[in-house]
């Protein structure tokens, strides 16, 4: 139990559409061990990006519970969850959300801007050497529109780290790179992961980053499931295409 | 901003106006010395009719020492062509006042505390003789011994010209036979009498005498009178004061609509810091600290175009824009309120936006 960060137990989330009721989830479950290293797999539209947010503090779900080292965060007030988001989890967003108007630099520090804790000074030497980590030590004073949608994603990925996080939750976070650059990323994940035993939530459609070994999740339905790598390749599931 | 620049400015503008008059008007009848008799149903001096019977029967009041009879009226013309003065209190008039020769030398101070700068005063034997205000002499080129010729096809010397007024504007003053004539009064009518006592502390007490002795006639003293036009001053000041406070409503509306509006555009934004942790009162102060920040420079702004403008209407003006420190200060507080008050609607506003929509939202 105490090795546990994350569990989640029938876990619902429901879209109200008007008259229509879409059900994201509808009765998931999953428990995440520290210092683990899980992938999330799915269809589009089958409640991935979702579950990052239910799992990172992010929204509230519509039934279930989610406990954060045995803390029930589903019911925490607005302020708690952001509490949580600040010193807890880093998150890579699918869509990156970088603020336009400032450039990486700025956009990296961002989490911490407020946090009296830690000197204007200590928490930009702290987003320069993130950004160099990520490879965009040459970028720093671009804004998000001068840059590319590669370089976007590692000023994204900098930015979840930068409040050094104990648990990261990264939705696509190689949606945008090249293999190349993508097995940098997981490489640079993977090393955290071994040496500070950061946990790792990564939902990705490229299973070419999966390990044997790796733990799996699929997710359809609105139900999770564990699978593996083998178990995904023996049904035909490979590369970037659909996981169905 | 734009809106709070304009608020600022309509209300320095308007409250230096009030302030200005207020010093001038109350400056001059400061200086006014005794009692303003006229007629009781009279709705003002100059409607007043009153018969010189009066003189006597005034200056048979005990501790009465000169009652001064006083006409007043409109010049129509001056050399044959239509008057015209300068000054905005009597709007491009020219105003006639009749005062006795004869007894001009027993008033003590000068009329309504403007002196003869040039020339001289009436005296007994004065008959078509005029003093002037300093515009009249400056607009019609009239000098001491100079000829001007009024209504009645008369023409009257110079003898007088009177110091530069900022409240009185323009005035030519005339025996009291003349004015009454210029003025269609009846044989024997006067507007009004100033009436001076020999002991200045008696003025009240003698004001209410007369009243009571002549019920039919209005007496007043001059400080009455100075805090009579101060009680008129004190509507003006309302006045003003309800068009400030109109212009700094508009101004928080302004405020506020900017304020919203660069919100809005930034829901985004601001659903993206709150995704990455921040607080709902980190956002607030954030808000709030920028719409301060439009309260002090949107009033500094506004503070500086004021004074320029101040500076070229007193220019124009007959009399002072008056700019207070404490003006200045309360403009300023005006300001940041109104900077803090508008940005306190888009700030809730703000703490309701929902991270998830903005996270996904595109
Ligand atoms: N705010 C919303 N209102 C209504 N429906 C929503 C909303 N957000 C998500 N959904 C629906 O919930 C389902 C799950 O969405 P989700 O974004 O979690 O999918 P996903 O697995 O991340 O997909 P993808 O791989 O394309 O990113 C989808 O059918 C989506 O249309
Ligand atoms: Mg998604």
């Amino acid at each position: 139990m105490n090795d546990v960060v994350i569990e989640a137990k029938n876990l619902k989330k429901y879209y109200k559409m008007g008259e229509t009721i879409v059900k994201a989830l509808r009765g998931a479950n999953i428990k995440i061990k520290k210092g683990s290293f899980v992938f999330i797999v799915g269809p589009s539209g089958s409640g991935k990006s979702t579950l990052m947010h239910l799992l990172g503090a992010l929204d509230h779900p519509t039934g279930g519970s989610v406990k954060m080292d045995g803390k029930e965060i589903s019911k925490m007030d607005d302020w708690e969850l952001s509490m949580i988001r600040r010193n807890k989890v880093g998150f890579i967003f699918q869509t990156f959300n970088l603020v336009p108007s400032l450039t990486a630099l700025d956009n990296v520090k961002l989490p911490l801007l407020t946090d009296k804790r830690i000197s204007d000074e200590e928490l930009t030497a702290r987003a320069i050497k993130l950004l160099k980590v990520v490879g965009l030590g040459h970028r720093i004073y671009h804004t998000p529109n001068e840059l590319s949608g590669g370089e976007r994603q590692r000023v994204a990925i900098a930015r979840a780290l930068i409040n050094n996080p104990e648990i990261i939750l990264a939705d696509e976070p190689t949606g945008e790179l090249d293999s190349k650059t993508g097995a940098e990323i997981f490489e640079l994940m993977r090393k955290m992961n071994k040496e500070e035993g950061k946990t790792f939530i990564i939902v990705t459609h490229d299973t070419e980053y999966i390990k044997h070994n790796d733990t799996v999740y699929h997710i359809k339905d609105g139900v999770i499931k564990e699978t593996s790598k083998r178990e995904l390749e023996k049904n035909g599931m490979k590369g970037k295409k659909e996981i169905t | 901003m734009l809106a709070l620049i304009v608020g600022i400015i309509t209300i320095i503008v308007l409250v230096s106006a009030t302030l200005g008059v207020k010093s001038s008007v109350s400056n001059v009848m400061g200086q006014m010395k005794g009692i303003i008799v006229y007629e009781h149903d009279a709705a003002d001096v100059p409607y007043s009719h009153l018969s010189s019977d009066y003189e006597e029967k005034l200056e048979d009041i005990r501790g009465v020492r000169v009652a001064l009879p006083e006409i007043y009226g409109m010049v129509r013309t001056i050399d044959g062509k239509k008057a015209e003065g300068t000054g905005s209190f009597t709007a491009g008039m020219v105003m006639l006042v009749g005062l006795d020769p004869k007894k001009e030398r027993m008033r003590q101070g000068d009329m309504y505390g403007i002196g003869v700068e040039e020339g001289r005063k009436f005296i007994s034997s004065d008959k078509y003789a005029a003093i002037i205000s300093k515009d009249i002499a400056d607009n019609y080129k009239k000098n001491i011994g100079s000829k001007i010729e009024l209504d009645d096809g008369k023409k009257y010397t110079v003898i007088g010209i009177l110091e530069e007024s900022s409240v009185l504007g323009s005035i030519i003053v005339v025996p009291l036979d003349r004015a009454r004539e210029l003025a269609h009064l009846k044989e024997d009518e006067v507007n009004s009498f100033t009436v001076q006592t020999k002991n200045p502390e008696d003025e009240k007490r003698i004001a209410t005498l007369i009243k009571m002795k002549y019920p039919e006639l209005e007496a007043i003293t001059a400080s009455q009178a100075v805090e009579e036009t101060e009680d008129i001053m004190g509507i003006m000041d309302l006045f003003f004061y309800v068009m400030a406070s109109i212009s700094l409503i508009i101004a928080g509306i302004g405020i506020v609509n900017a304020m919203l509006m660069s919100v809005l555009e930034r829901t985004k934004e601001f659903g993206v810091l709150k995704a990455v942790g921040w607080e709902n009162d980190d956002l607030l102060k954030l808000i709030i600290e920028e719409s301060i920040l439009i309260g002090v420079v949107g009033g500094i702004i506004g503070i500086i175009i004021s004074v320029a403008i101040v500076e070229i209407l007193n220019n124009y003006m007959p009399f002072s824009l008056l700019i207070t420190k404490e003006l200045i200060g309360e403009a300023f507080l005006f300001s940041v309120i109104a900077g803090i008050v508008g940005g306190i609607y888009p700030a809730w506003r703000v703490t309701k936006i929902d991270p998830i929509q903005a996270i996904r939202g595109e």
